[in-house]
């Protein structure tokens, strides 16, 4: 019995344009950007099976390569889909902790922590001086703080 | 081997079962003619009430056990009869003695081989894993063995979880109880059909892509995959560490909660397990006889449209169609929904799962555990071992992974793949936001003959478009048999009940206070399988 499933693995992907309007820049890797732009070279089974430490016969490399690039072939067609801006998600149902949201948003300058000090005279007559730290954010840090809690919470 | 005219079956067709079939087993003595809701409540009824005992019970399940097990091949590891049988004779005397006994006393259990039981074999259906004895329970068959159910086995499944037919266990093909030159579906095929046949009462599977689902819609049992993170995955031979949940198998919606009810709840030995309070699944099923005209009044349920179109086939998309119109008549407001982005699931589950597991499976390596092979030094050491112990299939997902995952690659594959799983993950929320309970197939097509798909991997992979969606979101889905295709082979269809995250009691309850094991039941004439004892 044959199953007309396999015209299910046809996706359209002109009909795919994702974006997310806004979004801050901070979130895009720029590590390793370039591997996008370059063509991507077929697998090459026996060094995969090096790394993977798999030993084939050359018999079995014969028998794998084909349906190890048809499939390869087949993730090709997500390189068609315009996802600019989309976060990668970090796993089904998480939500971010608020205290790596905090981390990151002052790596992105939108929360600032200014440090202040004040001279205290004790009962004894020393000076002692105090350190605080204050975290202190303009308008546009706020938007964007308060952008990105929305986007964790609803996550 | 089977001949082609004949299609050897271990369930009668459903135009020759009745309500009023022949049963000698105890097991499946109902009072009435109609159907019984739960057996596991019913045999507590039955064992609390001295009408018969844990023994006998357990005796006749063993008894039917080893009589379709040659036909099927559905276990891997079957508890010694000594061993059950004692069981059942302490849950005897605790009874005897009017001492409490657990929720679930009276219960036999199959679980998937992938599963860790301290005292069986778990080999997860490979041979690189042959003779392993873990250590430990998983923390979901601890759960059950607190709560007095009893494990009379491992249940077969494809290698590591990777398959939709269990054709890919290194040790044996099961075969589908309603058509044996059928598969069960998989990778969870060995505790669908166990459920199936009644070799047991309910059983535990793995769903990473649909390893519950599938099997359950191919052998017409009910399947339940929970939210991720509902069931604590330690002890769970993990494949693909952001996808894997440990589903329930039963005969009916009210088995498969009372089971999910037992399993459920945080645990600290898994760091993804989730603190969200566990609802008390088992006390929200309601007899039919207190429902009223439209019982599930109110439900918004949204038909998802790529799934009946194009690739699906005619006989699916009828049964599920008949089953949303019988929905409709009880009340549901049904409208349709659409998911633009339901095939980009397909290629980034695989993506995904290929890359987690070529990562989780680098600890087969002989040393740290499976069986090793002697080696000059330690590369040819590790490399003999995976390449003996390691099957086909394992092998090519690993390739895979390791492709997806390597320097340059990451952004076009993992990255991406990571993504449209945001994307996919926002449509089903936003589909849920307008509606309670989202309805497809459970999958393309009803049970492939054995051997069809072997040397195809699109091709079987194609058959899991319906259930990778919802693991890719993490959501909780429910698969009941809702018809069979019209053919002379009458195998079951499968539909598939999508919720919200950690909202698997809107699905139960719903489900079960009304029809889906009932009044689909007597208005769609259909029955759920009883075999006949000729």
């Amino acid at each position: 019995m044959g199953s007309r499933a396999i015209m299910l693995l046809r996706a359209n992907p002109q009909l795919f344009s994702f974006r997310s309007s806004g979004f801050p820049k901070a979130f895009q890797s720029k590590k390793r950007f370039y591997a996008a732009k370059y063509s991507l070279d077929p697998p090459d089974v026996p060094s995969l099976a090096e790394k993977a430490r798999i030993s084939l016969t050359p018999k079995q490399v014969e028998e794998f390569a084909p349906k190890i690039r048809q499939v390869v072939d087949w993730f090709g067609q997500l390189q068609a889909v315009d996802l600019q801006s989309i976060e990668p998600a970090l796993r089904a149902g998480t939500k971010l902790q608020i205290k790596k949201l905090v981390k990151i948003a002052v790596a992105s300058c939108w929360l600032r922590i200014k440090i202040g000090f004040g001279v205290q005279t004790t009962e004894g007559g020393c000076e002692l001086i105090r350190f605080y730290l204050m975290p202190s954010l303009d308008i546009k840090g706020a938007t964007h703080l308060l952008y990105m809690i929305k986007k964790t919470l609803s996550v | 081997m089977l001949s082609s005219a004949e299609t050897p079956r271990l369930l009668r067709s459903p135009a020759a079962l009745t309500f009023k079939c022949l049963h000698t087993s105890p097991i499946l003595t109902p009072a009435s003619t109609s159907p019984s809701p739960s057996q596991i409540l019913t045999n507590r009824k039955a064992l609390l009430s001295r009408q018969t005992s844990a023994v006998d019970l357990a005796k006749s399940l063993l008894h039917r056990l080893r009589r379709y097990e040659p036909q099927l091949s559905s276990f891997l590891y079957v508890s010694p009869d000594d061993i059950v049988l004692k069981q059942a004779e302490e849950l005897d005397n605790r009874i005897k003695n009017n001492e409490e006994v657990g929720p679930l006393a009276g219960v036999f259990v199959g679980v998937k081989d992938n599963i860790c039981t301290r005292d069986m074999p778990s080999t997860a259906g490979s041979r690189i894993l042959e003779n392993y004895r873990p250590p430990f329970d998983a923390t979901a068959v601890r759960k059950l063995r607190e709560m007095g159910a009893i494990v009379v086995g491992k249940t077969n499944m494809d290698e590591f979880g990777m398959g939709s037919t269990t054709e890919g266990s290194a040790y044996q093909v099961t075969a589908n109880p309603w058509d044996l030159s059928r598969v069960p579906g998989g990778s969870s095929g060995g505790s669908a059909a166990a459920v199936s046949a009644r070799q047991c009462m309910v059983a535990l599977g793995s769903d990473t892509g649909g390893s519950v689902r599938q099997p359950a819609s191919f052998c017409g049992v009910v399947g339940l995959k929970p939210t991720y993170g509902r069931v604590s995955r330690y002890g769970l031979v993990a494949y693909a560490s952001s996808l894997d949940v440990i589903g329930c198998f039963g005969s009916s919606v009210a088995d498969a909660g009372i089971l999910l009810n037992a399993i459920s709840g945080f645990d600290n030995f898994d760091a993804t397990s989730s603190k969200q309070e566990v609802p008390d699944y088992a006390s929200q099923f309601v007899p039919l006889d207190y429902m009223e005209s439209k019982p599930l009044k109110g439900l918004r349920v949204g038909v998802i449209h790529e799934t009946l179109g194009n690739g699906v086939d005619s006989e699916v998309v009828s049964s599920v169609r008949s089953a949303v119109s019988h929905l409709e008549e009880l009340g549901c407001t049904v409208s349709e929904v659409s998911l633009p982005s339901f095939s980009l699931g397909l290629p980034a589950y695989y993506i995904l799962a290929s890359s987690e597991s070529s990562s989780n499976l680098s600890r087969y390596d002989g040393v740290r555990y499976g069986n090793q092979v002697f080696g000059e030094e330690l590369k040819s050491l590790y490399g003999d071992s995976r390449a003996e112990g390691l099957g086909s299939e394992v092998k090519m997902r690993i390739l895979m992974g390791t492709y997806a995952l390597s320097a340059g690659y990451y952004d076009a594959y993992y990255k991406r793949a990571q993504q449209v799983r945001t994307i996919i993950r926002n449509s089903f929320k936003d589909a849920l936001d307008k509606n309670d309970i989202l309805i497809s197939p459970a999958a393309p097509s009803v049970a492939y003959k054995i051997g069809e798909k072997k040397n195809d991997p699109l091709a079987m992979y194609a058959g899991d478009i319906m259930t990778v969606n919802v693991n890719l979101a993490g959501l909780p889905a429910l698969v009941l048999p809702c018809g069979f295709d019209g053919g002379s082979a009458g195998m079951p269809v499968g539909i598939q009940m999508i919720g919200a995250a950690f909202d698997e009691q809107h699905n139960l309850s719903r489900d079960v206070r009304s029809p889906c094991p009932w009044v689909l039941v007597e208005n769609l004439s259909f029955v759920r399988e009883r075999v006949t004892e000729s």
